[in-house]
């Protein structure tokens, strides 16, 4: 099934370094009444039919994802991160070897 | 129960019968080109077989050789990963690179479901595996290798030198997987016999290995009949008992998938336990920043896993195709090197480096795609207890005598031998 794979696969922002870009309250703040509040979210998805369950991302960012019945990986909800967890969602998707995380920044 | 007329000697008469598969000829000796001539059962190859690799990613990327009755070893990642992907093209009716072939009609079952299993087969027969390997389920093991670890270091006190593969590292996934499987403890170093030969054999004649894994048959299908007898809670029983689209597995699929557990869950754990203990002790800087902050264990066997992968799996082609320039004919083995892969300084920054802190290490050493190694969190767990247990018991360690490390052969990669001086 190598083929369904193509186009599938998690693509990370460019921005592909361990630090994240911390948002600035204030500045947000400022122009909170322009912006949706979503506008500040980051979320995880992982792609179903990419995962196989190697459960990088429910070790290294528990709390984030879980495991199911099988070892496949899940975000855990609706996959909103908290500011202070998105160094953890970015360190799971850099470490699956399928690529199987996507971060949706501004969601 | 009633299902023990399944494991009756009678119905396995019937293994004669089968097809027998093909045999090429058997060449060893000295390797001309490793682009042209390559073999992972040189002993060049497993003393070091990362130049060679380092060597061919650049100059041939998909190297031949004739040995083998034929096949092809990528040592960049990306055409690791895509022969990995591509099971429309490459199978996995065998993945241990010999001179035998299984015959085509054991596709897409093979001998050992699900690692020998192409779709849609692979699915079912993996699905029934994967709840008892878990993360979940294998931490669930963790007390019991943490004790086993603690008693053979005891067993070590009073010792200069100790050898840590043989006294250490190949005991530990021995004794997890007799105790999942539900077999005698004590059985652990009779699995090792059985896996080395399976593995370290391809190079002897046909019989021979015929021989050789008629042992390993007989004894688990007297484990097998002991089940039948006395069902117990564990992995042996669950097989018995499975059902696969309403019907009880074959007696070739318990036992084959048993061979596998066993086969796939000692030699590859032991490996990567040994090799990353080799390198502590040979780089007393590292040891020393895991003494100091044992955290960083995390990171550094991700580290250890990705520098000295111990498993190299193998495909057969299907049928004749040019795939990325190489001309490939049907029934040519894959050499998938996983090892090679993992080094491919196009994938990975100081792919030529153990850096014990490395944050972004996105390693192929349990496989990509649907075959991803099914006791991957099975070997974690115990890579860490062992490695963990280690360093609490016994910080100060070197190489007693480099030269007498010993490297095992062929696809799985680790210490035989690693005698190591060891301070209180």
């Amino acid at each position: 099934m190598g083929n369904n794979r193509n186009g599938v696969r998690g693509c990370l922002p460019a921005k592909m370094g361990m630090t994240i870009r911390h948002r600035q309250k204030g500045h947000a703040g400022r122009y909170a009444q322009w912006l949706p509040e979503k506008d500040l979210l980051v979320k995880v998805q992982i792609g179903a039919d990419v995962c196989q369950g190697h459960g990088r991302c429910y070790d290294l960012a528990p709390g984030l994802f879980e495991d199911d019945d099988e070892g496949y990986g899940h975000a855990l909800g609706d996959g909103v991160v908290s500011p202070e967890r998105e160094d953890d969602a970015r360190r799971a998707a850099l470490n699956c070897p399928e690529r199987a995380i996507t971060l949706i920044e501004g969601a | 129960m009633a299902a023990g007329n399944r494991f009756s000697g009678d119905q396995w008469d019937k293994r004669s019968g089968e097809s027998p598969g093909t045999c090429s000829e058997i060449v060893t000796g000295p390797v001309s080109d490793w682009a042209t001539d390559f073999s992972h059962m040189e002993p060049e190859w497993s003393a070091d077989p990362y130049p060679i690799q380092d060597d061919l990613r650049q100059r041939c990327p998909i190297a031949h050789t004739n040995r083998f009755g034929g096949g092809w070893l990528p040592t960049r990642y990306e055409d690791v990963a895509a022969i990995a992907y591509d099971t429309e093209q490459f199978s996995s009716r065998s993945i241990i690179m010999g001179n035998f072939r299984p015959p085509r009609e054991i596709a897409p079952i093979g001998g050992s479901p699900p690692i020998t299993s192409d779709p849609p087969f692979h699915r079912d027969a993996r699905k029934l595996l994967l709840p008892a390997f878990t993360k979940t389920a294998v931490d669930k093991l963790e007390p019991a290798t943490r004790m086993f670890c603690h008693s053979l270091v005891d067993d070590l006190a009073g010792q200069d030198v100790v050898d840590a593969a043989r006294d250490y590292a190949q005991h530990i996934p021995a004794r997890v997987i007799a105790d999942m499987l539900g077999f005698p403890p004590e059985d652990g170093p009779r699995f090792r016999e059985y896996v080395a030969s399976r593995l370290e054999g391809v190079n002897l004649p046909q019989e021979e290995r015929v021989t050789r894994m008629s042992a390993l048959f007989y004894y688990l299908l007297a484990q097998v009949n002991d089940h039948v007898e006395n069902p117990r809670d564990d992995l042996t029983t669950m097989l018995v008992n499975a059902e696969m689209n309403g019907r009880t597995l074959t007696p070739s699929h318990v036992v084959g998938t048993m061979t596998l557990l066993l086969i796939a869950g000692v030699d590859t754990t032991a490996s990567a336990i040994g090799a990353s203990l080799w390198h502590l002790a040979a780089h007393p800087q590292d040891r020393g920043c895991l003494l100091a902050e044992p955290h960083l264990l995390r990171t550094a066997m991700e580290e250890f896993l990705r520098a000295y992968a111990p498993v190299t799996m193998a495909r057969l082609v299907k049928d004749d195709m040019c795939w990325r320039g190489a001309d490939m004919k049907a029934d040519d083995w894959i050499l998938l090197a996983y090892p090679a892969a993992n080094r491919d300084p196009a994938h990975f920054d100081r792919a030529d480096q153990v850096v014990i802190d490395r944050q972004i290490n996105q390693h192929a050493a349990f496989g990509l795609g649907i075959h991803r190694c099914l006791g991957s969190h099975l070997a974690r767990m115990e890579l860490r207890v062992a490695l963990e247990v280690w360093l609490e018991r016994i910080g100060d360690f070197s190489l007693a005598d480099p030269d007498a490390v010993t490297w095992s052969s062929g696809q799985v990669r680790g210490p035989r031998t690693l005698p190591l001086s060891v301070r209180e």
